[in-house]
């Protein structure tokens, strides 16, 4: 049989955390049944992709160093079936597509891509919600100005397109496979069943889904509502410059957002205004179109992509200001419950090192680490002493410095 | 204008190989010009991935530089194969008589943002930096003479650098228990330069306006460049009459003052890369690092960079206009902190207050900094080429 890459390359908000961290959890199991999902860390493919496409992300572009080749060579190494996923690969380059079909390739391998795909006028909203939790401070209607703009010039444009057009990441990745191996899974629409989507993706995999447990605390990016985005814009506009990302990521994003106001949205949802409704379901429609002629495998309804009925449109650049004011106490309320976690924290942690200083103290106490301390001082002030611990430290040939 | 077919597909690859071969003869028409021509036959280099507008725009700009660069052809190719890292226009499109219904539109390449062409250029820059990163960093054993006059400098990063190399050069010794102590400092905008220039160089991807954003935030300097906090430190540790702090309005001043406390000969100081050099480092930094690891990109940057990026000093840049209150404040109370100090201060304070000029860049120009680029990317191909000639390679 021939070896089996699927590579799942997004888009963002289309439940591919949920789906990363079924396969994750799921890896010895799938291992049993052939499947490889190779990763150490449930983010090992985010890694492997931002090195793959040399990305920066706040820092932790640091940790991907290699991670791109170690990742292929799991996938080279592993005889049956492996799997790749990360949303962010769907804004790759035809180049970086090139080099990742060919480093997870080992001649007889049947590389399978897979695209899920949601309806334009649901991720325009959650695209901008994601730039706010991702600190950025652009108004929502400077954000779907930029969407229509036609040059595409500014970033938050060429990332949005570069992650959602549909049409054009199935381009660039699928542009050198057969088309029965280029695989659109379409996002149900609202009201569908929930474990629906899954069902949808473990048919692409050959997966019995109802083999896999949905279990309660796999990750789910749930939505902030219209005030809460609106909170949250404003407070990076406050934050931004004074508090590092590895501090926005545990103290805004994870805190703020993932374990409360996200939680308890109270809030209209994000929609769209009524224009750039009619703008992105005529936009759906030539997708659709274009994709009925394209022959790909499509699991699920090409429709699915065509936009639900209009939301009722709330601006979040002008929120009602009872409901900001409300969002904005329950945020102050989850930040000063945050700070006290942490403060009990500190004061723990100053007790063991409290601890720690007594143990130091009694070590420090015999009359050879005194003698020790004296010399040690005295060759601050003389060049003798200086010359004579230099000598001494050289011949006892270790790195530590403390005697 | 008609949606592109297939045949439209075929017809357009063909165009832009051919574009792509033309240019790697060293040949400077831009698209537009090239359209309009009669088609010949050109020699073209690949048939992967088609380069996209930034590539082909970014090889034609190198054929338009300075002066002649050696093996270009090879060069382009190296160009228009390497992808733009990071975030940007996803394989931007040439334009062509029938229209793509999807995907990046078509953009003519000459008129590309700088943005986009430096993008490029980072990655090319990468890729060409990237076998430095296995050339180990030399040793050079500190020789132990006490007899020699001790100094430590602390303050203004360049400065330092520059001044601490020509000291040791004249048989200096750094440290000791007799050290006299240098805080160097100068103009607050060129410390934050400095400054600026040492954080990219340590591998940070800042931006000068967001240096000064957060220090303006805090309402605090860096450390680093805090001169009155540095010198009352080492005065209260230290006897405040080895204490010196130096205020130049460039590295040579500085290292003349200095040579004159320790009386021995200033001599002079070798060029120092600039904000350009800055600014494109810091587009260049995280790829350079996601390829090597960051501590050999450290170590890539420590030695091959100056050599590469140094060039015509460039005016320095002013404090960003909506910092610029908070610099002049936080000048004159670093001026006036100075005044007040116990160690002898060599230099006018008030030289670190910024003026409010207004012939001043308060950011970099992405079009200088571009031109630049094209400089850095010509010479680290000189050196990428000779390399592999010593080793054998083709590169």
């Amino acid at each position: 049989m021939a070896r089996k890459v699927i590579v799942h390359v997004g888009a963002p908000k289309t439940g591919t955390s949920f789906v990363q961290d079924l396969l994750f959890g799921a890896r010895p199991r799938l291992a049993g049944m052939g499947i490889c999902y190779p990763a150490d860390r449930f983010d090992a493919h985010f890694l492997a992709a931002l090195d793959l496409m040399q990305l920066t992300w706040g820092g932790l572009e640091r940790e991907a160093g290699g991670s791109w080749d170690r990742l292929a060579a799991q996938v080279r190494d592993w005889p049956e079936t492996a799997i790749v996923s990360h949303e962010i690969l769907a804004t790759a380059s035809r180049a970086h597509v090139a080099k990742a079909l060919r480093s997870l390739s080992t001649g007889d391998t049947e590389i399978h891509v897979v695209l899920t795909a949601r309806d334009l006028v649901r991720q325009i909203p959650a695209e901008w919600q994601e730039n706010v939790k991702h600190r950025r401070i652009v108004k929502y209607a400077d954000f779907l100005a930029h969407l229509q703009d036609p040059s595409r010039q500014h970033g938050v444009a060429s990332w949005f397109w570069g992650v959602q057009e549909v049409p054009d990441i199935l381009d660039r990745w699928g542009s050198t496979l057969p088309r029965e191996r280029v695989h659109l899974v379409t996002v149900p629409p609202p009201g569908s069943p929930p474990d629906l989507l899954w069902h949808r993706f473990a048919q692409v995999l050959g997966l019995d889904p109802d083999e896999f447990v949905l279990e309660d605390d796999v990750r789910t990016n749930a939505s902030l509502g219209v005030a809460e985005a609106a909170v949250v814009r404003r407070l990076n506009e406050q934050v931004n410059g004074v508090v590092p990302n590895h501090h926005y990521r545990a103290i805004v994003r994870e805190a703020l957002v993932h374990q409360n106001l996200s939680r308890d949205r109270r809030s209209a949802r994000l929609s769209v205004p009524p224009e750039v409704w009619a703008w992105a379901a005529d936009l759906s429609r030539s997708w659709v179109s274009d994709l009925a002629l394209r022959g790909y495998d499509v699991v699920g309804d090409l429709d699915d992509l065509l936009p639900a009925e209009p939301l009722p449109w709330v601006d979040p650049d002008h929120p009602d200001v009872e409901e900001f004011s409300d969002t904005a106490v329950r945020a102050l309320t989850a930040m000063t419950v945050e700070a006290a976690r942490l403060r009990d924290r500190e004061v723990e942690l100053q007790h063991d090192i409290e601890d720690l200083i007594d143990k130091l103290d009694a070590a420090h106490s015999t009359p050879i680490y005194k003698l020790k301390q004296r010399l040690v001082a005295k060759a601050r002030t003389s060049p003798l002493a200086a010359r004579g611990l230099g000598i001494y430290r050289r011949l006892r040939g270790r790195n530590s410095r403390s005697t | 204008m008609s949606p592109m077919d297939a045949r439209d597909e075929a017809a357009y690859a063909a165009r832009v190989r051919a574009w792509a071969g033309d240019l790697r003869t060293g040949s400077t028409r831009t698209w537009r010009d090239f359209l309009d021509a009669p088609v010949t036959d050109v020699q073209t280099a690949d048939d992967g991935p088609l380069p996209g507008a930034a590539q082909l725009e970014l090889v034609r700009r190198l054929a338009g530089g300075d002066g002649p660069i050696p093996r270009f052809a090879e060069l382009a190719d190296l160009v228009a194969t390497t992808a733009g890292p990071g975030r940007g226009l996803v394989d931007a499109p040439l334009p062509w008589p029938s229209r793509r219904t999807v995907g990046t539109p078509a953009v003519e390449p000459d008129e590309l943002p700088a943005e986009e062409l430096l993008r490029a250029s980072a990655g090319v820059l990468a890729r060409l930096l990237t076998p430095e990163a296995a050339i180990p960093a030399p040793r050079r054993p500190a020789a132990w003479r006490p007899w020699r006059r001790g100094f430590t400098l602390l303050g203004a990063p360049t400065t330092v650098e520059l001044v601490r190399g020509a000291l040791l050069q004249r048989g200096l010794r750094e440290g000791g228990s007799r050290t006299t102590w240098f805080v160097l400092g100068g103009p607050l905008e060129d410390l934050m330069a400095q400054r600026w220039s040492a954080r990219v160089r340590a591998g940070a991807g800042l931006r000068w306006q967001r240096l000064w954003r957060t220090a303006a935030t805090n309402d605090r300097l860096p450390p680093a460049i805090a001169l009155p906090t540095i010198a009352r430190y080492v005065s209260d540790q230290f006897d405040p009459a080895r204490v010196h702090v130096v205020l130049a309005e460039e590295p040579g001043q500085a290292l003349a003052a200095v040579a004159e406390v320790l009386g021995v000969p200033a001599g002079t100081l070798g060029p120092t890369a600039d904000v350009l050099a800055t600014d494109l480092l810091r587009r260049v930094n995280p790829v350079l690092g996601l390829a090597v690891g960051e501590e050999a990109r450290r170590r890539v940057v420590d030695r091959v960079w100056p050599e590469i990026a140094g060039g015509e000093p460039v005016a320095p840049l002013g404090a960003p206009a909506a910092q610029l209150d908070w610099a002049v404040a936080a000048g004159e109370r670093m001026a006036d902190a100075l005044r007040a100090g116990r160690y002898a201060v060599h230099g006018d304070p008030a030289l670190v207050v910024p003026t409010r000029r207004s012939d001043v860049r308060r950011v970099p120009d992405p079009d200088a900094v571009l031109e630049h680029a094209l400089r850095v990317v010509a010479r680290a191909w000189q050196r990428y080429t000779q390399r592999s000639t010593e080793r054998g390679v083709q590169p």
